[in-house]
């Protein structure tokens, strides 16, 4: 990138922002307004400008996607290129470069670690969900200040770390505690790092967490740079501990702080940036950088199937019809739009169901993103790791291979072989070879060790094909998935479906390791295919940092935005919500249904925000089910009176 | 020998497609219309490929044939003037690519036509991956068709990749409404990968010609049929082996063994001229022109069709015709000349007995329509029709072209008036009103 051009492309906001000397200098970037290209424009100034080392530069993101992404775009040789990572992966790199050894929990484990606290020491906890208390835990370790919090959750945290400890064991909020503890006590180690990151950006910084705040305040000296790029109105993640509220604390930690706004949306059509700016009465607003005025809409429909009907019949309008009868039916289908122009974002999975139910019937390519993606499933994750196993033979994928639901291993089993792993320091697979020995473990248990290692023996007896797609059919014989899943269809075709995946490395060398790297491209992704021309369905979580120029909200009722939960966060549900709808670049559709799950639903009481200009419609299938049901009741009528 | 082909029809599995659309029923079909090789359709389609590997076996290299039961059953229900007919398929799909080039939304329909079952999983394989397979028997990928064709000749060099019925307005390569306005446009560096084009059945090859780009490529016809019964609409004769690699090479070289194609009269095609079906408007490319191609009624524009198209893309005039072509023959299904002459649909029973009746004499469709000599139609009792043929034949028809989807109609006779002249002559016809 010529950094003539690159400045002169920035507007002024933009330009200030990556030229700034000031340290903290923290960007405020709404949605649409150039936040990854200011960040990757600052880095490339520092270096191509400013002289600054790669290596002397250090940006932070909150997902793998995201740092990838920043990657691809930085677009700089290996050997030469500041180090772009997110605070985990920063926090296990540091560690194991001081010679820690670290072995990350897993969820199961974590599980059973819980399940015996429980029983033993801390009932008060039992009415909690395991996935809940995790949560809780995390929360509980990334405070700094921990001295406010409740006594008895403290009491549970610290035998839980124990543990861990016991068994040579971290979960990844200790990646970050650690790293933290030993940057505060080590001064040299500090010095070290503080001279090493002379250029600290951060991503997203809205999802910043107080602990991973606190170990950044930590390699802050005078003389280093620290860069803060997020929007309050995106922090999403309350559950995780973060908080929208981190830039305030920066204001408040350093009063030489410079702020810069970043203030015109490139993405959205003025009627997107208004409508979304509602939800915050009173904010500075955003100003369109387009002319177009673009469109938001609320439609009503009677239940879940009807809205993704209406939607699917949208997108085959815009698209001009997808066969002849629609295109003959359709004035004015000269549009330019393709598939991966379309996003519908939900709430939940639980309403990804009928969407998808209904998608598969129309013949429109669309792609499932997040835990619902069918690679999420665990016959694929299973097979997935194998492969990666296969590749590269080592305890970590053969672990998760054990893991797999698929061999029903309890929590509790796959916990004494952690056991036996770290008083023995064996491999895994000597460790099941003395597991299956000891009476603590139970028969059934062991007999389904010894079923496992059947299956181990059989992957490393066998001679695997050479070509990827015909060596997960191999693995499909050799774990029984057909008669394992002959009862369900879905799994079966999914695996099909996994293996025809396969098929475009069957023809190059090196089939296995190039099907392996291209898996864990669409890992870091979490599975979704910027490159496919397909609709995309996600949730709001996961639409963070996409765009479309199309956009669908599914479930916009009471219960669902906001989700109906224990503690409510409206704030939290504001902000999702903002999000999701400025994901759209030109249209935006809000979509409520009249009845779901059999029970009747109400708008969304953000509608009361949005008021202003929306504009609101009737699916017409609410017409054509009233006319029905009065029908039915008028023939009820006439069987009463004879 | 020569060979009768249709290698574009649609299984059961294609949206509004008939529920006899299946293998026996084009096996049924292809030997009464009197086809050859009839293209299974639709392979992308996980259950119609399972049926085809269930129900085919493999032939001669590359072709398939119906499994001998199922084959022995049908034939015992076939009369013997059409028992021996040979029909083999090949294995073929359309497909509805639909994307984005050059800031326009792109529809085209592409044939893809492959050589054995383990070149179709290989290719399926692929697709699946791009767009959802299951829903539709001719599925929608938001796919370039260039893209396509890389993958076709990827997965087996001797795959032949056809642009479908290219002229139709809404998906097709030189569709007036989303399609390109050259194969180079379409198809860049690959566009010399295109060695056959499908006419579709509101253009002939005479129109075809006019471009000076088409004249390069091999000009096939099939019928686009929907249910069996609509095989052979139309479709190219063949002068080779029964063998896929000869058959296709042929098509690739465009050399003598393409004997030409079998045309449905352009005119009788639903997009051959300009129009508004709501609106009732059917208009000529002329006067598609003086009214600005807006509808006069409704005043949107108007859907241009086939004929007008090719005058805008022609490079040649109107009457140009090269001076060594192909055959072209045209015909109008045996159905609708006896319908005609019953002044009936073609649903009749009494057309549906007399068309049975005539293939139980006479033998196959094609056969009677493009061969037989009259006399012999004549001698054995059908003089009328044999009257019927002729002027067919000598393509003394009256026209009112299609438009905007409705179907143009080709009538042999102007009036009732003139069928009755022309046909009272003859005698003993009892299923004449």
């Amino acid at each position: 990138m010529g950094n003539v051009n690159l400045l002169s492309s920035l507007n002024s906001q933009q330009q200030l922002a990556v030229k700034s000397e000031a340290s903290p200098l923290v960007i405020i970037a709404g949605p649409g307004t150039g936040k990854t290209k200011t960040l990757i424009s600052r880095i490339v100034y520092l270096i191509e400008n400013k002289g600054t080392r790669p290596e002397n530069i250090l940006a932070l993101t909150f997902t793998k996607k995201a740092a990838s992404e920043m990657q691809e775009r930085l677009n700089n040789p290996q050997n030469n290129s500041p180090t772009i990572t997110t605070f985990h992966a920063l926090g296990y790199d540091f560690l194991t470069s001081m010679g820690q050894e670290l072995s990350i929990i897993n969820k199961q484990e974590q599980q059973e670690v819980l399940t015996e606290l429980l029983q033993t020491k801390f009932p008060l906890f039992k009415n909690i969900r395991l996935g809940e208390l995790s949560l809780l835990i995390s929360r509980f370790k990334n405070k700094v200040d921990q001295e406010s919090a409740d006594q008895s959750l403290a009491h549970l945290v610290a035998a839980y770390d124990e543990l861990l400890t016991s068994r040579c064991l971290s979960d990844y909020d200790d990646l970050l505690i650690k790293t933290y503890r030993l940057i505060t006590k080590n001064t040299r180690l500090k010095t070290t790092l503080q001279d090493r990151y002379q250029h600290i950006l951060i991503d997203e910084f809205q999802d910043t967490n107080h602990l991973q705040y606190a170990l950044i305040k930590n390699l802050l000296t005078p003389n280093n740079h620290l860069f803060m790029i997020g929007d309050p109105r995106q922090s999403i993640y309350a559950f995780r501990g973060t908080s929208d509220k981190m830039f305030d604390q920066v204001k408040k930690d350093f009063p030489d702080f410079q702020e810069v706004t970043l203030t015109t949306n490139y993405r959205s059509c003025r009627q997107i940036i208004d409508s979304s700016a509602q939800l915050f009465p009173g904010s500075p607003k955003l100003h369109a950088s387009r002319s177009t005025t673009g469109k938001v809409q609320l439609i009503y429909t009677p239940h879940a199937f009807s809205e993704a009907d209406w939607i699917i019949k949208t997108i085959n309008a815009k698209i001009g019809g997808t066969d002849l009868i629609q295109a003959g039916n359709i004035q004015n289908n000269q549009g330019n739009c393709q598939f991966s122009d379309f996003a519908v974002i939900y709430r939940t999975h639980s309403l990804s169901k009928p969407l998808e139910e209904k998608f598969s019937q129309s013949g429109i390519p669309y792609q499932l993103v997040g835990d619902s993606s069918p690679y999420e499933q665990p016959e694929i994750q299973l097979l997935i790791n194998v492969l990666k196993y296969l590749q590269n033979p080592a305890d970590q994928y053969l672990k998760a291979v054990l893991s797999s639901p698929l061999f029903q291993l309890s929590s509790k089993t796959l916990w004494a072989v952690r056991v036996i792993q770290t008083d023995t320091d064996y491999p895994l697979e000597q460790a099941l070879k003395t597991a299956v020995t000891q009476k603590n473990i139970t028969q059934k248990e062991r007999k389904k060790i010894s079923q496992f290692q059947q299956y181990l023996q059989k992957l490393t007896q066998q001679n695997l094909p050479s070509k990827a797609s015909q060596i997960v059919a191999q693995l499909t014989k050799i774990f029984q998935l057909a008669i394992r899943y002959q009862n369900k269809p879905s799994v079966l075709q999914n695996i099909q479906q996994f293996r025809n995946t396969l098929v475009q490395f069957d023809g190059i060398p090196h089939s296995l390791a190039q099907a392996v790297s291209y898996l864990t491209y669409l890992e870091k992704h979490e599975f979704y295919d910027p490159a496919a021309s397909k609709v995309t369905l996600l949730t709001m979580h996961a639409s963070k940092g996409l765009e479309f120029r199309y956009v669908f909200i599914c479930g916009f009722e009471e219960g669902i935005i906001p989700l109906e939960n224990k503690i409510i966060d409206m704030e939290e549900e504001k902000r999702l919500l903002y999000v999701a709808m400025t994901r759209a670049k030109d249209e935006l559709y809000l979509l409520a249904t009249r009845k779901r799950n059999g029970q009747l639903s109400a708008v969304s009481r953000f509608k009361q925000n949005l008021l202003t200009d929306l504009e609101e419609t009737n699916d017409e299938a609410i017409a054509r089910i009233e006319k029905k049901q009065q029908k039915w009741q008028e023939k009820k009528n006439q069987l009463t009176l004879l | 020998m020569e060979l009768i082909v249709d290698l574009h029809i649609h299984s059961r599995y294609s949206r509004a497609t008939s529920k006899d659309s299946n293998l026996e029923g084009l096996y049924r079909w292809g030997k009464i219309k009197g086809i050859n090789i009839i293209g299974t359709g639709d392979f992308t389609h996980p259950a119609w490929f399972a049926e085809i590997q269930d129900k085919l076996e493999p032939a001669e290299p590359g072709l398939f044939k119906l499994r001998q039961d199922l084959a022995i059953a049908i034939d015992k229900t076939l009369p013997a003037s059409i028992r021996k007919n040979l029909i083999r398929f090949a294995l073929t799909v359309e497909i509805s690519n639909i994307y984005s080039k050059n800031e326009k939304v792109r529809k085209l329909h592409n044939l893809v036509i492959m050589p054995s079952v383990k070149a179709v999983s290989q290719f399926n394989s692929a697709l699946e991956r791009i767009g959802n397979l299951k829903a539709d028997g001719r599925p929608i990928l938001g796919l370039d068709s260039k893209q396509l064709l890389t993958l076709t000749l990827d997965t087996d060099p001797s795959a032949l990749f056809v642009p479908a019925h290219i002229w139709t307005p809404w998906f097709s390569m030189f569709g007036s409404k989303s399609g390109f306005n050259s194969i180079d446009e379409a198809f860049e560096e690959l566009a010399p990968e295109i060695k056959a084009i499908e006419t579709g059945l509101s253009s002939d090859p005479f129109m075809n010609w006019r471009i000076a780009e088409l004249q390069k490529v091999t000009i096939i016809s099939n019928s686009d049929a929907h249910s069996p019964q609509k095989l052979g609409r139309e479709a190219t004769i063949l002068q080779s082996q029964v063998d896929y690699h000869d058959i296709i090479n042929g098509i690739k070289t465009n050399d003598r063994r393409i004997v030409g194609t079998i045309e449905f009269f352009p005119q009788e095609g639903k997009y051959h001229y300009d129009g508004h079906r709501a609106c009732n408007i059917r208009f000529s490319p002329k006067q598609t022109k003086n009214h600005q191609g807006l509808c006069p009624v409704c005043h949107q524009s108007l859907t241009v069709g086939v004929d007008n198209r090719v005058n805008e893309l022609a490079n040649l005039a109107e009457d140009y015709q090269p001076k060594r072509h192909k055959v072209v023959e045209y015909i109008i299904p045996l159905i609708e000349i006896l319908a005609e002459m019953q002044e009936k649909t073609t649903a009749a029973k009494a057309v549906q007995t007399a068309y049975q009746k005539v293939i139980l004499d006479l033998g196959n469709e094609f056969t009677i329509l493009r061969k037989m000599p009259i006399i012999e139609i004549k001698d054995a009792g059908y003089e009328a029709l044999a009257k019927a043929i002729v002027r067919m034949r000598q393509k003394e028809v009256h026209v009112e072209p299609g438009y905007d989807g409705v179907f143009g109609t080709i009538k042999l006779f102007t009036s009732n008036e003139e069928r009755k002249k022309q046909l009272t002559e003859q005698i003993g016809l009892g299923w004449e009103t």
